[in-house]
């Protein structure tokens, strides 16, 4: 088992995107507007609809550029429709934008924001509790 | 020649973690069923931030397929051997898959050098 206690996030969603190099940067920053603290980009190549989109099947770049942002659930669709709406995903062939929901994410958390998260754990149990 | 009940980890790491990460999952856990990849991450929490305004660095992009039952388990050692739970130690993840295919390598393969 671990050797140090992890401070565990459930509410959390991965939104993944995929589009055409060189777009990823305006959709990230369109992100980060919308909430998102950052996000991880990395490449790819892809296939399928671009043979069959564009003059010659030009139109379309082969590289991909995946964008990977992990949001907290609340905030997740806002910052899909944002990331949509930076991306012209609604133009045909521009790309495609998903939401996989998270068992459990962890990461560093300083002391006193996982202390103050406890806190209105807490807080919202006893206000739970003393509703019924 | 497909498993039901598994998990994929992901992570994301400062460069030059992820190596010795696969080397301990194979070693101490068993596990090869990882891949790394390269990435850039942006954001305003980065090392390169200033003042809120984010540079990208590079990270390096772990995924781990494990068992249901060995998850957590596995979850933890990645977090401890990346040493996560630092700051700007990088991010780890877990997400439920449906089915995954068997995978397993010759009994005679050669350690990579």
């Amino acid at each position: 088992m671990s050797k140090r206690e992890i401070t565990v996030l459930t509410d959390v969603s991965l939104i993944t995107c995929i589009v055409q190099r060189g777009i990823a940067d305006t959709i990230v920053k369109a992100a980060q507007e919308a909430g998102a603290q950052g996000a991880t980009v990395y490449y790819a190549r892809g296939e399928g609809v671009r043979e069959r989109l564009g003059i010659l099947a030009l139109a379309v770049e082969v590289d991909k550029e995946v964008i990977n942002v992990v949001v907290a659930k609340d905030q997740a669709d806002r910052i899909l429709e944002r990331m949509y709406i930076a991306g012209d995903l609604d133009t045909p062939g521009m790309g495609f934008i998903y939401l996989t929901p998270l068992e459990k994410a962890a990461t560093y958390i300083p002391r006193e924001i996982a202390e103050k998260l406890e806190r209105d754990e807490a807080g919202a149990k006893s206000a739970a509790g003393s509703d019924q | 020649m497909f498993i039901n009940n598994q998990k994929l980890i992901t992570c994301i790491l400062p460069k030059g973690i992820c190596r010795d990460v696969l080397k301990s999952l194979k070693e101490e856990k068993g596990i090869i069923t990882a891949n790394m990849n390269t990435a850039r991450g942006l954001g305003k929490l980065t090392p390169l931030a200033y003042r809120g305004v984010g540079e990208q660095t590079e990270k390096e992009l772990l995924t781990v397929t494990v068992s249901g039952k060995d998850a957590d388990e596995i979850f933890g050692f990645i977090y401890d051997e990346a040493r996560i739970g630092r700051p700007h130690g990088g991010l780890i993840y877990m997400t439920n898959l449906d089915r995954i295919s068997a995978y397993s390598l010759p009994e005679d393969l050669p350690e990579e050098e």
